[in-house]
């Protein structure tokens, strides 16, 4: 079920009413209830797949029990190493399997070997790479004895499956998600509003925002062949908000559902197009999937630390393995790889950490150099987008030349030019009003907190009403559902 | 929690009221490309308000004639007069089967036909209706058939189309011109569309596009069983299209497989006449007056001699 659908619009207020007036009294049945509906959010695409949420699901609360129970060292790496291999066994079988049987055909023919391809029609069950890292994280705690493996299996399967983050996350962490099914909730007026106003926001930057850059992008994108680099370069900037308007919509959306159920999800994005490097950047961007990453691959294999080949071994090999952990396509390595190159001249320069506050915190407006800042550090971003959107390493390199050519100087004649004038306004509207809220957890938590109180429903009206106005009634999908 | 329900109801009541206020004044104020949702189409693509006007006070008629430009530009009224029928034509720009379903419910107590003749085609069938409902709502007062049509086509610009309609009626304003008019076009009384271009536009419409939606399907059982329950003799017909455009859909053959299974009589034109690109057609899909004559000529003889 999308978010952004009318079933949608029908389900949340049905559970949320069911959730709260029925199943209140008895946290058992509401949290089975949380399980029984998010496996009805998940069907809805494909029921045959709620199989692999189960299996993954069982897998991993009685792996864990059994690390947890024996003292056997041994015992404990090989119940930890079956949990894994699991997880990524279908994860690599669903999401790797054709990508792999491509690679390894390309390689013998070009050595020479004859060899019969064989790939199969495998279907991506949707966010099975969310849900995977959410559970492998739950193991990984329990072998680290971080955390104490719990003996709820109902928790746990409500914990794994939780609707509003199932299929694109947050990728949340058992610590701090999982106890919060083995406490009472109660409805938290305050909360709840919050989270409507996040659910609000999210709408609009996914309907408006996202969708509507993306007929711009896909339309220069497309027919890159046809198009100067002048206008790819335009296709480039409507594609950095597009994935941002989506990515970060979705995001609010499910963390404002959270809200509205009484549980707290982690943050995902902190506007990171007003990041001043790409250290920073990677701070604010899909947070909950870096820090897994921070976590649970790079502290381990040495972090910062150690010798200068090691560090940059390690932030090379983090960054490829996000890159690939969001398709199995080359042009994603590539995107995590050239990341990496990025990011490697500030670890050396011990500059990485040097922006971790948020921007002209208290202020109104950026210092002149904060602002070349902010705009080199979304130039680079942006052109990175190009490989992360392609369709081939071919075509990347194909639309960066264009880019990087002197047709970048011709003025662009734009085949759409009232949706895009159009388009460029919403933007702007966008940027104004995330600038204000940047100190926020989302752009419109406090918008005009210190106004009348008809002030601020004329200012929330106005973006129901944008939405109602601008968006795109295509109903089209988030785009990291297909990861 | 309590109070989160009332603050939301309030809320909900107040952003609608906003909402209807923005809509409105934006469909005043606001040129097109800033109000993308709300297309407004005063008089309509193809006249359809000053059809829709008339269809009012016609009167009753033999033959009334359903379906989208193909329908308005290809059955003309006066060459059926000749024959003795008294027709209309309630054809409208992209019109699928939804929105033949809400005009036949409103205007069939009026027009009283004895015969309905439905251009179909697979274009039409693949189509969402989006275009043709904005058309119909910009040119008809809003009633509760139109906000089942809005709804039917779960496209907010539908929806703002009809919001704006009703705010219209509401304040008695008109944003409407009558007397619209468009030099290649002329409109007869009785719905009928003529091409005045003589010219051939061999590069426009040579293209379907083909995915027949099931939507459409069950709206054409509806529209079958309506015209059987009130006597109404249906028959389907499909208007002679260029080759190069008919060949260019894939799905001809299962098309007329399944209109062929509705129950009532079908006609594909495309295959009982032969007509010149150049000589008989405005553009791709379009005949021009000479074919039209010629087609007309066929249906008259075929479908009506046949049927009575």
């Amino acid at each position: 079920m999308y978010f952004n659908s009318i079933d949608f619009a029908v389900f949340l207020p049905v559970v949320f009413l069911l959730y709260w007036f029925v199943w209140q009294k008895n946290l058992q049945k509401q949290n089975l209830f949380i399980v029984l509906v998010s496996y009805i959010f998940y069907g809805w695409w494909d029921s045959r797949f709620l199989v692999l949420l189960v299996v993954s699901s069982m897998i991993d609360f009685f792996a864990s029990q059994a690390i947890f129970r024996t003292t056997d060292v041994r015992k404990r790496r090989l119940w930890f190493i079956l949990s894994i291999a699991s997880n990524l066994g279908i994860l690599g079988f669903f999401k790797y399997f054709n990508f792999f049987a491509d690679n390894f055909a390309s390689a013998f023919t070009f050595m020479g070997f004859e060899f019969t391809q064989r790939t199969l029609e495998i279907v991506l069950p949707v966010g099975i790479s969310f849900y995977t890292f959410q559970t492998m994280s739950y193991t990984i705690d329990v072998y680290r004895r971080k955390l104490e493996p719990t003996h709820d299996v109902i928790a746990f399967m409500a914990y794994v499956s939780f609707f509003p983050q199932l299929v694109a996350g947050p990728i949340e962490r058992a610590k701090h998600l999982l106890p919060q099914f083995y406490t009472p909730r109660t409805f938290n007026y305050q909360l709840a509003v919050n989270g409507t106003k996040q659910i609000l926001w999210g709408f609009f930057k996914k309907m408006v925002i996202a969708d509507n850059c993306a007929i711009l992008a896909d339309t220069f994108f497309n027919n890159h062949n046809a198009y100067p680099g002048s206008y790819l370069l335009l296709g480039a900037f409507f594609f950095a908000f597009q994935i941002y308007g989506d990515f970060s919509g979705y995001s609010d959306i499910a963390i404002g559902t959270a809200r509205l159920f009484g549980f707290d999800i982690m943050k995902n994005f902190a506007y990171p197009y007003f990041s001043r490097d790409i250290a920073e950047f990677w701070r604010r961007w899909h947070i909950s999937l870096s820090t897994w990453f921070r976590d649970y691959v790079y502290i381990p294999m040495g972090g910062n630390q150690g010798t200068t080949p090691a560090k940059l071994k390690n932030i090379i090999v983090v960054f490829v393995i996000s890159g690939f952990w969001h398709g199995a396509n080359w042009t994603f390595v590539c995107w995590g790889l050239l990341n990496a190159l990025l990011f490697i001249p500030l670890l050396l320069n011990k500059s990485n950490r040097q922006h971790l506050d948020v921007v002209a915190k208290a202020k109104i407006w950026p210092t002149f150099m904060e602002a070349m800042q902010m705009c080199f550090t979304f130039m680079l971003v942006m052109l990175l987008w190009v490989f992360f959107r392609a369709d081939s390493m071919h075509t990347a390199f194909c639309i960066i030349g264009k880019i990087f050519s002197s047709s970048i100087f011709q003025f662009p004649y734009l085949p759409k030019e009232g949706t895009v004038a159009l388009t460029l306004l919403l933007i702007t509207f966008f940027i104004a009003v995330e600038w204000s809220g940047r100190e926020h957890a989302y752009a419109i938590e406090y918008a005009a907190k210190d106004r009348p109180v008809w002030i601020r429903w004329t200012f929330y009206a106005l973006i129901v009403s944008m939405t109602g106005m601008y968006m795109q009634t295509g109903g089209s999908p988030f785009i990291y559902f297909q990861f | 929690m309590k109070d989160y329900l009332i603050l939301i109801l309030k809320f909900l009541l107040f952003a609608t009221i906003f909402y209807v206020g923005i809509l409105f004044l934006s469909g005043w104020l606001l040129p097109d490309f800033l109000r993308p949702n709300l297309l407004f189409q005063s008089s309509g693509v193809g006249y359809s308000y000053k059809r829709m006007v008339e269809a009012e006070s016609y009167g009753h008629t033999d033959i009334v004639f359903l379906g989208s430009s193909r329908a308005y530009r290809g059955f003309d009224t006066r060459i059926f007069a000749e024959a003795g029928y008294r027709t209309f034509n309630l054809g409208t720009s992209n019109q699928t089967p939804v929105q033949s379903y809400y005009l036949l419910k409103k205007y069939i107590p009026g027009l009283k036909p004895k015969i309905v003749i439905f251009e179909v085609n697979p274009d039409i069938f693949s189509n969402d209706g989006v275009e043709s409902s904005i058309d119909i709502i910009s040119n008809t007062d809003p009633d509760i058939g139109l906000l089942k049509m809005s709804l039917e086509v779960k496209n907010i610009k539908a929806v703002n189309g009809l919001i704006f309609s009703a705010c219209r009626k509401f304040f008695r304003l008109s944003l409407l011109d009558f007397d619209y008019k468009n030099k290649n076009h002329k409109y007869i009384q009785g719905g009928y569309v003529e091409s005045l271009d003589r010219t051939y536009r061999k590069n426009e419409g040579n293209a379907y596009y083909c995915n027949i939606m099931d939507k459409q399907l069950q709206y054409l059982d509806r529209i079958a069983e309506m015209m059987k329950t009130e006597g109404i003799t249906m028959i389907f017909v499909q208007a002679p299209v260029t080759k190069k455009l008919y060949t260019s859909c894939s799905e001809n053959k299962r098309f007329d497989t399944i209109i062929s299974s509705k129950g009532c009589q079908y006609y594909n034109f495309n295959e009982w006449i032969n007509l010149t690109d150049s000589i008989h057609f405005a553009d791709g899909q379009h005949l021009n007056q000479k074919g039209v004559e010629l087609f007309n000529k066929a249906v008259i003889n075929l479908c009506l001699n046949t049927t009575h």
